[in-house]
């Protein structure tokens, strides 16, 4: 990993069980972020409170948060784009991207749970197909373009956002043709070569007439030594055996919570060994992102705090991070179409 | 002169959010219910627009609210309304309630069906003459999910929507509407459009408290108003005259206003109540869709080239003397309460 490259956090903002808390907690996590120079912020959706995710409504708390900072950029990741309406999506973002004055980064993703595409009544078979046609909708919307036979066009008109499209997905020629950035999380069931491969692959997808540079977000959950790993081992351990429970892992995976992370590939000890670790991964450079995950379902706000604290200090300067090297765009002005 | 006894009411405003820069205007917004809220308003209340087609510039009403969540206490946090068949019921539900969770349960959630969005069907991929079917199935399909009904696989909405059910308003331009509102058990918002007091308004509401059954809760009639407080009715009157003469092609179009009047007749026909506080509390006590029917007066005092300092100042003579002489009294905030009078 080279240097100058932008460091974030993202929380899927897990809670056990609901509390209005879990909001004012992840308010505060940004708020700390800022305080401690990270870069950007990621927030994921989950609906119906799947995998203890609690927040179905990234771009509403980001509204929230935009109040309480100033700096730090407002990203989702993802927002499951094939159960939105993608006009109303469009809508939404750019009225947050003015309130937050251009700080928003719009992370999108296909989705994978079947229950909750037939709770929005959709088949999940479709759901690729429905993933194009929205993504098209939401560009053009954001492009500003004619969106009926009136010439009705957005209001109000996106400023750049367009250009602040990421996506989730192995699909990586088809993100770099589309000029959007790419969001990648290592896949366990695959050695890290294969990481840094995908990541080639869609920089050389990359066409050399889109306005932007190739831009790639490294999602890794990070769990620096130290502190009160209580809840970290409990969640894994709930983790593990409902991941057995359906086959995605095997029933050898033993107790051994070491073993287990590096098999989940969760980076997890000292600042060193995460160092070490991260090194492994895909090269990043200026207009890529670190994006570490530092909760697991129950984890204390206070313990997320700490490893915060400890990726500030020790883990992304020892790669090259700086704080404020990061790119801040501002707000463009419309394309008059 | 003899006091009549006026049923408590709840103080509000309505913005459309008016202005050429969007982002000057969601700022204005932000600073109006942070104003309102210190003058004592119980809530604010914002209208939904979408698309280029009118002057509104806020198609995010829950986006916005959120914001304005961070930056207020205690006032409510109204739609007024939000065009419901152009949402997807579980997603309204889902932003509805997260905003709900953020503010401390301060949501009032009012719904339309579109009467005045025609031109947006078509980018939506909706038929405008569907709306109304359309709105009934919607707003039955956010009650049950706010109420936590199950959907498939027993998932039910996230986070729990703690007693917003209670807190639905509909907009309805027909006695049939009214009456549906009624047997839902929500609230009906009066003057969303360019009604008629007497010969539209006043059915609705009648029709509505008509065909309220439920006994547990008491029915509740919204009520817009346009009210724009200055030192007198000129000034009041030069302030409008722009703004009020370029609604008028579209409300003759639309069959609203007959034929081309004079300003003071069109401020009449648009329900403007204009001049000195005095000649305002007169012409609110003189509607007769109002006062006796009233559990929310939500004003608007924003017109397309009103300056913010003009709205801040609207709301506050509104706070101050208006709406104290019409029986209201802030339950909270900084309002001063108006001198007595003598005589």
């Amino acid at each position: 990993m080279s240097g100058g490259f932008s460091l974030g956090f993202l929380t899927r903002v897990y809670q056990p069980r609901f509390d209005a808390k879990v909001y004012r907690d992840t308010l505060e996590l940004f708020r700390v972020a800022e305080e401690l120079g990270f870069d950007s912020g990621w927030v994921a959706q989950h609906h119906f409170a799947s995998e203890q995710g609690r927040l179905p409504s990234p771009l509403v708390l980001l509204s929230a948060i935009a109040q309480r900072t100033r700096r730090i950029r407002l990203g989702t990741a993802i927002i499951v784009l094939p159960q939105e309406p993608p006009l109303r999506l469009a809508e939404d973002a750019a009225v947050l991207d003015l309130l937050a004055d251009g700080r928003v980064e719009l992370g999108l993703g296909a989705g994978f749970d079947p229950d909750t595409f037939s709770a929005f009544e959709l088949n999940p078979e479709q759901r690729h197909g429905r993933y194009e046609d929205h993504l098209q909708r939401l560009h053009d919307a954001l492009g500003n373009a004619a969106l009926n036979d009136q010439g009705l066009q957005l209001r109000p008109a996106a400023r750049g956002l367009g250009q602040r499209l990421w996506e989730a997905t192995s699909r990586v020629e088809q993100v770099a043709a589309r000029g959007n950035g790419l969001i990648m999380a290592p896949n366990p069931h695959l050695p890290v070569e294969a990481g840094v491969e995908l990541v080639q692959r869609y920089r050389q997808g990359w066409r050399s007439d889109h306005l932007t540079a190739p831009r790639v977000v490294r999602v890794q959950a990070v769990f620096p030594e130290g502190g009160d790993d209580t809840a970290l081992r409990q969640d894994i351990q709930a983790y593990v055996r409902r991941q057995q429970t359906i086959g995605v892992l095997d029933a050898s995976l033993g107790g051994d919570l070491g073993a287990v992370l590096e098999r989940l590939g969760v980076l997890h000890g000292s600042s060193t060994q995460i160092v070490e670790g991260l090194r492994r991964g895909p090269q990043l450079g200026v207009h890529d992102q670190l994006v570490v995950q530092v909760q697991t379902t129950s984890t204390p706000l206070r313990e997320a705090i700490r490893a915060l604290e400890i990726l500030r200090q020790h883990i992304a300067p020892a790669l090259g991070w700086r704080p404020g090297v990061a790119i801040n765009r501002p707000l463009e002005e419309p394309v008059q179409a | 002169m003899t006091l009549s006894p006026q049923k408590p009411f709840k103080l509000g405003f309505l913005s459309h959010a008016f202005g050429e820069d969007p982002r000057q205007a969601y700022r204005d917004l932000l600073e109006q219910f942070e104003v309102a809220e210190a003058l004592g308003f119980d809530g604010g209340w914002i209208a939904q627009h979408h698309l280029s087609s009118g002057f509104g510039q806020l198609p995010s009403p829950l986006v916005l609210l959120a914001a304005v969540a961070e930056r207020t206490r205690q006032i409510e946090l109204g739609t007024g309304v939000i065009v419901l068949p152009f949402e997807d019921p579980i997603r309204l539900a889902e932003d509805a309630s997260v905003l709900d969770s953020l503010s401390g349960q301060r949501v009032q959630l009012g719904l339309g069906s579109g009467g005045a969005n025609l031109d947006n069907f078509t980018a939506f991929g909706l038929d405008p003459a569907q709306r109304q079917a359309h709105f009934e199935a919607q707003q039955q399909q956010l009650q049950q999910l706010l109420e936590g009904a199950p959907l498939h696989a027993d998932l039910s909405l996230q986070p729990p929507a703690c007693g917003l059910r209670q807190r639905l308003w509909h907009s309805h331009g027909s006695v049939a509407g009214a009456a549906y509102a009624a047997r839902q058990g929500n609230g009906l918002l009066l003057g969303t459009a360019t009604h008629d007091p007497l010969t539209v308004q006043k059915p609705l509401a009648d029709a509505y408290l008509h065909a309220w059954r439920d006994t547990t809760r008491a029915p509740r009639i919204g009520v817009v108003r346009a009210v724009f407080p200055a030192h007198d009715r000129g000034s009041a009157q030069a302030e409008l005259a722009i703004d009020i003469e370029r609604h008028v092609p579209r409300l003759r179009r639309e069959g609203l206003i007959d034929e081309a009047l004079d300003l003071d007749a069109h401020l009449r026909l648009m329900n403007v109540h204009h001049g000195a506080p005095d000649d305002i509390v007169h012409s609110l006590r003189q509607d007769p869709a109002l006062l006796s029917y009233v559990d929310y007066l939500i004003v608007v005092t924003q017109a397309e080239s009103s300056t913010q300092a003009q709205v801040l100042e609207r709301l506050r003579i509104i706070a101050e003397d208006i709406a104290p002489a019409l029986g209201w009294r802030a339950k909270h905030g900084l309002a001063t309460q108006p001198q007595a009078t003598v005589g």
